[in-house]
Order: C-alpha cells, then structure tokens, then sequence
C-alpha cells in the first residue's frame, strides 16, 4: 500500500487554476520528486497534502486514512513532516529551543529521552555547535539544515521536503544528499519538491511532473528524462 | 534563559535576594501603614504588568482591556466573599477562576482579528464590564464600589500582615508567570505560535488552543490580581476596570521590556511609587508625568529597560571575548 494516494485535487485562487486534477501515489520507503517549471502548482499540492490550504476537490489518503482539509496540525500529528521553500524557523529562538519546541509537539514527545531525541537530531544535520544561538542569526543554509531537524525530531513517517537545495551551496548539497539518502534507508518516506534536477534524479525512484497546473508524467527518472513532452515543459521554460 | 551564562544568572539571584529581603523588612524598618499599602499595591501592579506581559510579550496577543480581567476578577473576589460569606482567601482563587473564564470568553471570538482590532475588541469588553459595573447598582452598589466584603485581617494595627500577603501571592505568581514564560513548553509554544504561525501549525502545534490558553492564564493571574486588591484596599470600584488602569499597565510593561516578565513588574513598582509620590507632591499632573516618560522611554529604550540591559551585557560579553 502506498504511504500517500493523491486523487483528483485542483485548487484555484480567484481567477487563477493552480492545480487542477492531480493525481499521483507516494511509495513507502522510497524518495518521490515532484518537478515542474515555476509557477506549475508544486507548493501549492504541499499546501493542499499538509492542510495549509483547502483543495477544492479530489481527495488525499495518508496511510490509508483520508486526510483531505484536515487541520494542518493534525495532519502533522499523523506523522507528516514538512519543510517550506522559504525557509521557516523560529528566528528569535535559539537552534535549541526551536528543536525544543517541535520535540515537545511531535505526536509522541519522549517523556524522558527528548534532550537525546534533540541531539541525535542536530548531530545528523551536524549543528551542535550552533545549538545555543539564535535561529535568525544563522546562515540560510544552516537555517535550512535547522528546519530539517525541527521536522526529523518529530520522527514523521513521511517528510515533505519544498526545495531543500535551492540557494545552498555545492557543499551544502552534497550533504543534504547524504543526509536524505540515510534518511531513505532509515525507512522513512520522502516526497521532494526541487529544480535541481541531478539532485532529484540521484535520491528518486519515482518521479511526478506537473506543468501548468497539470500532471503531465509520473514514472521512473529514466522514463521522465525520456519524455518528448517533459522536456518541451522544461526546455520551454527557464531551465 | 535556559543557556545564561552562570554568571550572570547568580548576579540576578543576589538581586532578588536582596530585593526579596529589603521587601519582607520593609514592614520592621518603617511601620508606617501608609508607606506598606503603598507598597502592597505596587506589588499588586506589579503581578498584572506580568500577566499583561505573558499575553503580549509570549504569546504575542494584545490586551487593551487588561482591567476588566483586574476588574472582575475584584468584584468576583468581593462579592463571592460577600454573597457566600465565604474567607477571603477563597477570594483569591475565585478571582483567578473568574478572570481565567472571561479570558476564554474573550479569546475564542477575538482570535482571527489582528493586533489593532483585537486592541480594541479587548479595550471594548473591559468597557462593557465597566458599564456593567456602573449601573448594575443591586449587585456592586454602582459607582461609589463595593465595600462589604471581609478582608484579610479586619482588625487595625494588621497592615504588616495584610502586606505579608500581598507580598507573598504577588511575588509567587510572578515567579509562575516567569516559569511558565521562561521554562515550560507551553511557554515555548507560545513563542513559536508569535513568531510564525504557519510554521507554528506545520509542527502540530495547535494554533488556536494555545491562543485561548494564554488569555486563559492571562486573565487567571491578571483576575488573582484584582482579588487581592479588592481585598487589601477593602473597596473594589468600576474605576479600576477602566482605561486608565489598562494604560497604566501599558506603560509599566513596556517601559520595563516586553517579553521580559520581570522587566515589566520591576517597572510597574517603580512607575506605581512614583505616581504615589507625585500625587503626594500634590501635583495634579501626574497621568500627564507618567505620558511624557513613557514617551521618553520609548523613544530611548524601544525595547524596554531590561531589553536595554540584556543588549549591554551581550556587547560587553563579545567585547571582553575578542
Ligand atoms: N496564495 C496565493 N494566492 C494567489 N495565487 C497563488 C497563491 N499561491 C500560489 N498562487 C499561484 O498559483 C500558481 C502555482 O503556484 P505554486 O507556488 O504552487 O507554484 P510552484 O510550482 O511551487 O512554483 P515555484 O517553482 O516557483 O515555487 C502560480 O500561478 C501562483 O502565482
Ligand atoms: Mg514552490
């Protein structure tokens, strides 16, 4: 059974369709990407699978469980995770306290392993050091890294992930990759939403485009790099 | 803060120290009845100036209605003392239970509207509860207060104990405010609910809930607040639910830095015997005094004096590292 089956969902603002009839399924254990050119309606099905905004039809299943326009703490609760393409951290806390809070919210807060659940988390992202600063002052890529293990501390069993490469450096990439690629073998599933293309080839084995809106593949990297329509989406944009 | 430095955390322990024991000699040094109610109602502003604070500077909720949750939970305390012929320490609760409600009441509509009209929408419920006041004569006898109910120590020549007492549940329920504020997850939680709602939600935090929670302790303490005033002074009156009282812990808040709790209620005293002082002078400018510094501390410490001090003591840190 799929860990997510999105059917049917289209959400329009006003006068613009920003998604319209998208469906696709997200494997248990396994990274799925979901690509498209800017402005194709990616954030927008994150918006829509984490409650943020209401999808005005089809419906979405989390383990079996409908989901769809759920409160969008709930729906953490049930175990999904998610990061935002403008990064989202707590800037007046510290890395701590931000980490802190998301543990002390999570669906099952440790009663007393939190402080080790915290550090596994922040060793993983490597931000120890960091640890008693405050979340603003950090680099945006370290505030990236800080996000990621807000949401890791929670133990989701599906993590959304809006961008996590764009506007880091190389360096950073490389070890995002890594880190994504222990968290796949961990068992924990992961739905990507990312321009880099290398990036998503080298952590997916399935692969959801939407252009304008519209699904328009859904399939293995090798089959998407082969599509004649995939790549008229893209060479016909700005990539 | 969780990570202080040691140091600075045990300057700030000799400092409450020191103050807890020039408070609780106050009454041997100066037996003067005058001098110690004085004091008593500093202390009470002071508990409300942490309560305000807890709601704006945590939470981030405005509150310009602070004196109705002060208001009520007085005339609560009172007439519940009065009506029931129960002790007036039962009182205290009572008034905590009572501002606690109304702040659940006044959280659940108010919720979705922003800063400037969830302003106003509070300074209007505390309004109405003023009006309430006022003309509801058979129950709070109107504008002259309402005075029947026991107090504490009803004899004379107690105002040392009377003062105790003041001293005791407002420096007790500021130390919870800072606890809860400062050390708690709930505290934590409300931080993250101000800064960033959306990601706030993302997190499994209950947006909503922790809104009507934080008004909830908010008006709890702020109510507790108007208990003991309405107990220690013997008269509570709609006066104390108006605007006047609102601004007043206004001014004291954020002259002292909001997000702070401490820096709020030090200056609540300050600002509270200052006024008394004026008063005494026999000015009759002394709301007039009270503006014009307010203005002035606005504009020289925009974020409060305890801001102001944290800022120095950082910068004097990095200085001596490099
Ligand atoms: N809150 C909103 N109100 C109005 N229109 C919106 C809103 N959010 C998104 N849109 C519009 O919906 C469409 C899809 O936007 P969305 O952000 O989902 O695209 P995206 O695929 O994430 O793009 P990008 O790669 O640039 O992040 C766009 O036309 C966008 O302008
Ligand atoms: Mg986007």
């Amino acid at each position: 059974m799929p860990i997510l089956e999105v059917s049917g969902i289209g959400k329009r603002y006003g006068g613009i369709v920003a998604v319209e009839d998208v469906s696709f399924k997200v494997k248990r254990g396994i990274a799925t990407g979901l690509i498209g050119p800017n402005g194709a309606g990616k954030t927008t099905v994150f918006d829509m699978l984490t409650g943020m905004q209401r999808a005005d039809r089809g419906s979405i299943r989390f383990e079996g469980q409908t989901i769809t326009n759920l409160a969008s703490h709930k729906i953490s609760r049930l175990g999904i995770g998610r990061t935002f393409q403008s990064v989202r951290v707590f800037g007046n806390l510290s890395v701590l306290e931000n980490l802190n809070i998301a543990e002390a919210n999570s669906a099952a807060p440790a009663r007393h392993g939190a402080t080790d659940r915290v550090h596994r988390a922040l060793a993983l992202v490597e931000m120890e050091e960091h640890a008693g600063k405050p979340a603003g002052a950090l680099s945006y890529g370290q505030r990236k890294l800080v996000e990621l293990a807000m949401v890791l501390v929670q133990e989701p069993r599906l993590i959304m992930l809006d961008e996590p490469v764009a506007g880091v450096n190389p360096g950073l990439v490389e070890r995002l990759s890594d880190i994504l690629r222990r968290l796949i073998d961990s068992g924990i599933s992961l739905l990507l939403v990312e321009h880099n293309i290398r990036f998503v080839t080298g952590l997916c084995d399935h692969i959801v485009v939407l252009a304008a809106a519209r699904m328009l593949a859904d399939g293995t990297p090798e089959e998407i790099m082969r599509n004649p329509d995939v790549l008229e989406a893209f060479l016909g944009s700005d990539h | 803060m969780m990570n202080q430095p040691a140091s600075s955390r045990s300057a700030a322990m000799i400092a409450v120290a020191v103050l807890a024991i020039i408070a609780l000699a106050v009454p041997r040094l100066a037996p003067n009845e005058f001098i110690l109610s004085i004091l008593g109602f500093a202390m009470i502003y002071a508990m409300l100036a942490a309560s305000w604070d807890l709601l704006i500077g945590f939470a981030g909720l405005v509150s310009f209605g602070h004196a109705g949750f002060f208001g009520l939970g007085g005339y609560a305390a009172a007439l519940a003392t009065y009506h029931f012929g129960l002790s007036p320490w039962l009182g205290l609760p009572i008034g905590g239970l009572a501002g606690g409600v109304f702040g659940i009441l006044i959280g659940i509509p108010t919720l979705r509207l922003r800063a400037v009209y969830l302003a106003l929408a509070t300074l209007a419920f505390a309004e109405s509860l003023r009006i309430i006041a006022t003309n509801w004569h058979d129950l709070t006898r109107g504008s002259l207060g309402f005075n029947l109910h026991p107090t504490f120590f009803r004899l004379s020549g107690e105002a040392a104990n009377s003062y105790y007492v003041v001293l005791l549940v407002s420096s007790l329920s500021i130390a919870v405010i800072y606890y809860i504020a400062r050390h708690t997850s709930l505290g934590m939680t409300f931080q993250a609910v101000r800064d960033d709602e959306l990601r706030a939600r993302s997190l499994g935090i209950d947006v909503v809930r922790h809104k009507i929670a934080a008004f909830a302790l908010s008006g709890f303490f702020a109510g507790v607040a108007g208990a003991l005033y309405a107990h220690y002074l013997g008269l509570i009156s709609p006066s104390e639910l108006g605007p006047a009282t609102t601004m007043l812990v206004v001014a004291m808040s954020t002259i002292g830095g909001i997000g702070t709790i401490i820096g709020p209620a030090l200056a609540a005293i300050v600002l509270y015997l200052a006024s008394e002082l004026l008063r005494m002078i026999g000015s009759t400018y002394g709301q007039v005094a009270i503006g014009a510094l307010l203005i002035f501390f606005v504009i020289l410490f925009p974020e409060g004096v305890a801001g102001w001090l944290s800022r120095q003591r950082a910068s004097w840190r990095n200085k001596r590292k490099t």
